[in-house]
């Protein structure tokens, strides 16, 4: 009976939980004191430059990795000592995709199903409706290395499922994908959110992040800078709104606003002092201004 | 319940899949069997005409004849397959590295060792598809003669395990080394040291042995036991057998360290150089030296396997996946 970190804990709902979490290479420090929590059934998104340390700490929670320091549990299990009842229960795919020559799509899950002890007679029915999940149905015969970037990237999430995770860990999942691949596979993503699915994705494009996460936490050098839902790390930047004022003549001046009220009492000051306004926009902080304020673009 | 290789080592029936759909497996058995019907004919025609002008009896010649031509089919088989084996295992592993998937393959629910086990069983499985293949060209020499059943059997048998065990080591070799580059070069290199490399071994003992001037203990063969050319010597005859072929070095070597240099060796005949008596080379010890040859090419494997698989395990302390 494998032993359980913390069954009685009173967040049961956690599926990771980090703290201190630590890597050191030498010198060099990878990750300094990480600290996690990620609930049943959210999108967690870790934003960061190049070298923030999201690889890493992807890479000690899909068991892959042992940390210097610190503690992590990965549904129930450290990672550490109990890596194989973690990987019963979790998803990894990692940012590059490599695929198998002279291996067909069906071939390459059915590998994977056995890799993870899927019983054989649940193959059929597995392999079909994963790959009707992320689209490659029509594709099933054929060879994995004759697909697309965004089809391999959407055969590498199905073979992470295909023992049925409850936790995805997706590494830079819409990397290198054109825009159509990575519409669509935020769809799936989107999908697999409906399905009950805890999601853990890193990711450079923001603006999809914003969309899809119910949470978000942003690192650098190894370093968790902020964390919390979307609107409220939003909403501690300031007032996360501003009116950008275009006046005739074409100069610009920007305004932080709170709420509408003062969005209101600037447009009626602005007019009493008779200014000629040509454009009044009102503009939210987005993920990309989060991230540009909070981050100072340290690599380590 | 019916258990399908796929469920037994998923890894070796993927490997097999993949391999049955390659020309290039076909392609090097071609090439294989070619080679050895080479050997094969270039032996007999030479060893017809040096046998025909000694003038021996036609029974005499044509067991001279199949000897030859088995021990040099033999020798054949094995340079060959010690050249094959690192370039098909060393990129096992580390191939997979290359590929970037390993990690993925990390991640299941698979063993350190049944990844190794089927690297191993898919690298040797075509080793054993060659030497099954070549049966019909070791059946000549045997019709021809000079040779027993039970020396071709045990002779193809200690073919096959030398394969499998040069396998174990160049997945080894495969899984220590990240890059293929650097693990084909080491697989290369531990053929080299095993073959060229204890003859070396030998040769510096035997000259510090002659450094101690005239005295009765000759000096230590051991060395030259991982050697799988002395197992093959071994396994097809005697060292002491008849017959002139490629074994004859490792015979004469033999049979110098049992009775010193003052002897005369023909045709596997031993003779006093001075008395002109012949002499019967005992059996060194009572474990045949085939067995001692690839128990000590097993325990290299073995040592190599064990690093190899704590290589695989993950959680690590290093990324040996990437």
């Amino acid at each position: 009976m494998p032993e359980l970190l913390d069954p009685l804990a009173p967040n049961a709902d956690m599926v990771i939980s980090v703290r201190g979490l630590t890597k050191r290479y030498g010198q060099l420090v990878a990750l300094d004191q990480l600290d996690l929590d990620v609930h049943r059934g959210a999108v967690y998104g870790i934003i960061g430059p190049n070298g923030a340390g999201k690889s890493t700490t992807f890479a000690i929670l899909a068991t892959l990795l042992t940390p210097t320091a610190g503690t992590a549990s990965v549904c129930g299990f450290d990672p550490v000592a109990k890596p194989k009842e973690v990987r019963r229960r979790m998803g990894y795919m990692p940012d590059v995709m490599g695929v198998y020559d002279r291996l067909r799509v069906d071939e390459y899950l059915e590998f994977h199903a056995a890799a993870y002890g899927v019983p054989r007679d649940e193959w059929g029915e597995l392999i079909s409706g994963l790959l009707e999940l992320v689209d490659l149905d029509v594709k099933k015969d054929a060879m994995v290395d004759g697909l697309s970037r965004g089809m391999k990237q959407r055969l590498s999430l199905a073979r992470a499922m295909v023992h049925d995770p409850q936790l995805l860990i997706l590494d830079e999942p819409a990397s290198g994908l054109d825009p159509r691949a990575r519409i669509e596979f935020r769809e799936l993503l989107l999908a697999l959110r409906g399905m009950g699915k805890t999601i853990l994705i890193s990711s450079h494009i923001l603006a999809e992040l914003q969309q899809m996460c119910t949470d978000i936490a942003v690192v650098e050098a190894g370093k968790l800078l902020a964390s919390g839902a979307p609107s409220a790390i939003l909403a501690q930047l300031g007032s996360g709104r501003r009116v950008t004022v275009t006046f005739v003549g074409g100069a610009t001046a920007d305004y932080p606003v709170a709420d509408e009220h003062e969005q209101a009492a600037l447009l009626r000051r602005l007019v009493g002092e008779g200014a000629d306004i040509a454009e009044f926009t009102v503009a939210s902080h987005d993920l990309e201004d989060l991230f540009l304020q909070i981050t100072k673009g340290v690599v380590q | 319940m019916n258990l399908h290789l796929q469920q037994l080592n998923p890894v070796f029936d993927r490997e097999l899949r993949q391999r049955s759909r390659s020309m290039r497996s076909m392609v090097m058995m071609t090439l294989y069997l070619g080679f050895l019907v080479i050997v094969m004919y270039v032996v007999y025609k030479g060893s017809e005409a040096v046998q025909s002008f000694n003038g021996d009896p036609l029974s005499a010649l044509t067991n001279r004849v199949g000897r030859s031509m088995f021990e040099w089919v033999l020798a054949a088989q094995m340079g060959v397959l010690l050249f094959i084996i690192p370039g098909i295992s060393a990129g096992a592993i580390a191939g997979e590295r290359d590929r970037q998937t390993l990690i993925p393959l990390q991640v299941t629910l698979m063993s350190p060792r049944s990844i190794f086990l089927g690297k191993v069983l898919s690298s040797s499985s075509f080793v054993l598809l060659l030497l099954v293949a070549s049966f019909p060209i070791m059946a000549v020499p045997y019709l021809v003669g000079g040779i027993s059943l039970g020396q071709v059997v045990l002779a193809l048998a200690t073919l096959m395990a030398t394969g499998l065990l040069y396998a174990v080591m160049g997945v080894a070799c495969s899984a220590i080394f990240r890059r293929t580059q650097t693990a084909t070069l080491a697989a290369y290199g531990l053929v080299l040291a095993l073959t060229v490399g204890s003859v070396i071994g030998v040769a510096i003992l035997a000259v510090i042995d002659g450094t101690r001037g005239t005295d009765t203990v000759e000096p230590r063969l051991e060395p030259l036991y991982p050697n799988p050319f002395i197992a093959i010597a071994d396994a097809a005859g005697d060292l002491g057998g008849v017959g002139d072929g490629p074994f004859s070095p490792i015979k004469d070597t033999f049979v110098r360290s049992q009775f010193g240099d003052e002897v005369f060796i023909d045709g596997g005949v031993v003779m006093d150089a001075n008395t002109g008596e012949i002499l019967e080379p005992k059996s060194v010890g009572r474990i045949p030296i085939w067995v001692r040859g690839l128990l000590s090419q097993a325990a290299v494997a073995g040592l190599l396997a064990v690093v190899a698989v704590r290589k695989l395990r993950s959680p690590s302390r290093e990324l040996h996946s990437t």
